[in-house]
């Protein structure tokens, strides 16, 4: 207790103020992603303490995937990819003159999505530590393998390149001298490369630098804000949607428990789910209904606490922001898993309280930023593509305080590049990249343990934790083929 | 020829690859335990992805929208010369100028036309990120 106390004081909500308000304006900022402040922090964090440094990310995370949604409603342009089902019924509402309204429905939802996640983390991280602890080489290969599965399947408009991005990224992975056996893998006798590809400048460059890239190489849009000040709201009106948030809430953390999908998925699957529920909204869904706003926004909010239950009981990332952090726990000397909770009861506790005053900044910040966040969503592109960069250098070199951690990070960023041109999805090489060590090693113990192949197919085959996960790896993958042929037939 | 046909070879000849740089790790340990044995799968899955995507292909039409690139290409080739540069430069130049030298270079090729507007935005936003960064996050600047 007194250590809890020691960590948790009022230096640590200052942290956690400041990463909320960076994640407020990040997240707002159209094409800037919670990913991408939450890798260039990680280079930032680097010198400081693990409290501190996952206060600042849990406020950057927490705040950042609500900010998505000012400019989805002002603007019309989704501030992350979590935020485009709030567009769908956010802008409408304020070409109609219900600006305030759609935002603080947001706002309010947003929070409700939060406190459901964090508190099916809070009931179900400890349970699923201790069946954690039985699972064996084959299992944690076979989950890593369900994730990436789910990544490739549902990042990318098509299955194939999923699949090959998730792939790619576990390529990469075995860069580097291999940890079982001490023989150098695909270095081509680069020093530099024996230790492997530095996670960081790979992330910053895929989801900073090929962002800049990619607005500097389009056409600039001049945004026209629709905020009206002026108008009344109230709190009956707002409140009306809570039984849509709740089953929305709940499908975000579902969603976000599952390795590998992420808030975007369970915004959208959320958004469908309350157009099936809502017999006859007042506003039809496209057209300004609050329905569809409580909806995504509850459902992506949710999605935080379910996508850190996955990474704090099984080292495996919920999704691409989880991926990030998850490098900051090992470079902090962390290594969440099965024994996390047990051995570290007190960094649990923080990150859930964290989360849970991380949401309590969206009703806050929220209520006094929103009037000055409007007028920031139109920011000109050319005054903060530049500083985007810079920040993509300096995160880079950071790390290393090496030119050639800078040089990754501009190499990953125009293959990032290419790579959203094409239609490949970085978030899924970013998954395979963190989750590649540990499936490759995981699967050669669990082989080396049976002596065989054969064996280690039927011995795999008897497990019912093993089972229960290849079942979840056949259905995600007739689920991804079955939307594919869907929207083959459309 | 089908652009999408073009990258799904490029990605079966990658693939084939490390199939073969895989083959050659082999040799180290026991198969089981062997640092080529992983690689070698996840290259022959590249591989059977890629030749799913290469048939795929071949029954598609160039889909323009998809892979056109064309558009902004030339501010995406400066930027990125740029910032190689930036990376050659920095270690002769010292962080505060280089930095405000890049981020006024890119804010005109980002469409920035307002010379004094934009050497203010440089050298302030250099000052800023030297400050804040460098003196008070203490993180190591290039």
């Amino acid at each position: 207790m007194d250590y809890f106390l020691s960590v948790f004081n009022l230096r640590f909500i200052l942290i956690l103020f400041s990463g909320s308000f960076i994640g407020l304006v990040i997240g707002a900022l159209p094409g800037l992603s919670v990913t991408m402040a939450t890798a260039l922090l990680l280079s930032v964090t680097y010198s400081w303490s693990f409290y501190d440094a996952i206060a600042l990310m849990i406020g950057v995370y927490v705040v950042g995937v609500y900010s998505g949604a000012i400019s989805s409603i002002l603007v019309n342009i989704p501030g992350t990819p979590a935020s485009v089902a709030t567009s769908f019924d956010g802008f409408p509402m304020s070409r109609n003159g219900s600006s305030k309204k759609a935002l603080w429905i947001a706002t309010v939802y947003s929070f409700i999505g939060t406190v459901f996640g964090l508190i099916v983390l809070s009931l179900i991280a400890k349970p699923l530590s201790k069946i954690a602890l039985s699972f064996s080489p084959v299992d944690y290969f076979l989950l890593a393998l369900f994730g990436l599965t789910t990544v490739g399947s549902l990042t990318s408009k098509n299955i194939l390149k999923g699949h090959i991005s998730a792939l790619l990224g576990v390529m990469l992975s075995m860069v580097g001298i291999d940890s079982i056996m001490g023989v150098p893998r695909f270095t081509f006798g680069s020093m530099n490369l024996q230790l492997g590809i530095p996670v960081v400048p790979v992330l910053i460059g895929l989801f900073g630098f090929s962002e800049v890239l990619e607005q500097i190489s389009s056409q600039t849009n001049s945004q026209i804000s629709l905020f009206n000040n002026n108008e009344r709201v109230s709190i009956k009106e707002i409140l009306k949607c809570w039984r849509i948030s709740l089953i929305s809430s709940a499908i975000g953390t579902v969603i976000g428990i599952l390795p590998g999908a992420g808030a975007p998925v369970a915004s959208l699957l959320a958004y469908d789910s309350a157009k099936k529920y809502t017999k006859n909204p007042e506003i039809p869904f496209g057209q300004g209904a609050p329905e569809g706003i409580a909806a995504s926004e509850s459902a992506n909010n949710a999605c935080i606490g379910g996508a850190l239950v996955p990474m704090l009981t099984l080292g495996i990332p919920g999704d691409a922001v989880t991926a990030v952090m998850l490098s900051a726990f090992y470079v902090h000397g962390l290594r969440p898993g099965p024994l996390f909770i047990k051995e570290n009861p007190q960094a649990f506790e923080l990150i859930v309280l964290s989360t849970l005053i991380g949401s309590f900044f969206i009703i806050i910040l929220g209520f006094l930023f929103i009037p000055v966040l409007s007028k920031v969503v139109l920011v000109p592109k050319k005054i903060m593509l530049p500083l985007i960069a810079i920040l993509c250098i300096v995160g880079a070199y950071s790390v290393n305080s090496s030119l050639y951690e800078v040089s990754i990070m501009a190499i990953f960023g125009i293959i990032g590049f290419f790579m959203r041109k094409t239609g490949f999805s970085t978030a899924a090489m970013v998954l395979g990249l963190v989750l590649g060590e540990m499936m490759d090693s995981n699967f050669r113990r669990a082989l080396s343990l049976s002596g065989s192949v054969r064996e280690l197919i039927t011995g795999t085959f008897l497990k019912p934790i093993s089972i229960v996960i290849i079942v979840f790896i056949a259905f995600s993958i007739f689920l991804s083929i079955k939307s594919k042929t869907n929207a083959v037939k459309k | 020829m089908n652009s999408e046909f073009i990258l799904s070879l490029f990605f079966l000849i990658f693939s084939s690859f490390f199939i073969f740089l895989s083959a050659e790790l082999l040799k180290y340990g026991p198969v089981g335990l062997s640092p080529g044995l992983f690689p070698m799968i996840v290259s022959i899955l590249i591989l059977l992805l890629s030749l799913f995507w290469l048939i795929s292909s071949l029954q598609k039409k160039e889909d323009s929208k998809n892979t056109s690139i064309s558009k902004g290409s030339w501010k995406l080739l400066f930027t990125i010369i740029l910032t190689f540069s930036y990376i050659f430069l920095v270690p002769y130049m010292h962080f505060y100028y280089t930095t405000a030298l890049y981020v006024f270079l890119l804010s005109m090729l980002s469409g920035q036309k307002n010379i004094i507007l934009n050497l203010i935005v440089s050298f302030l936003s250099s000052t800023v990120i030297f400050f804040i960064f460098g003196k008070i996050l203490n993180v190591a600047l290039p």
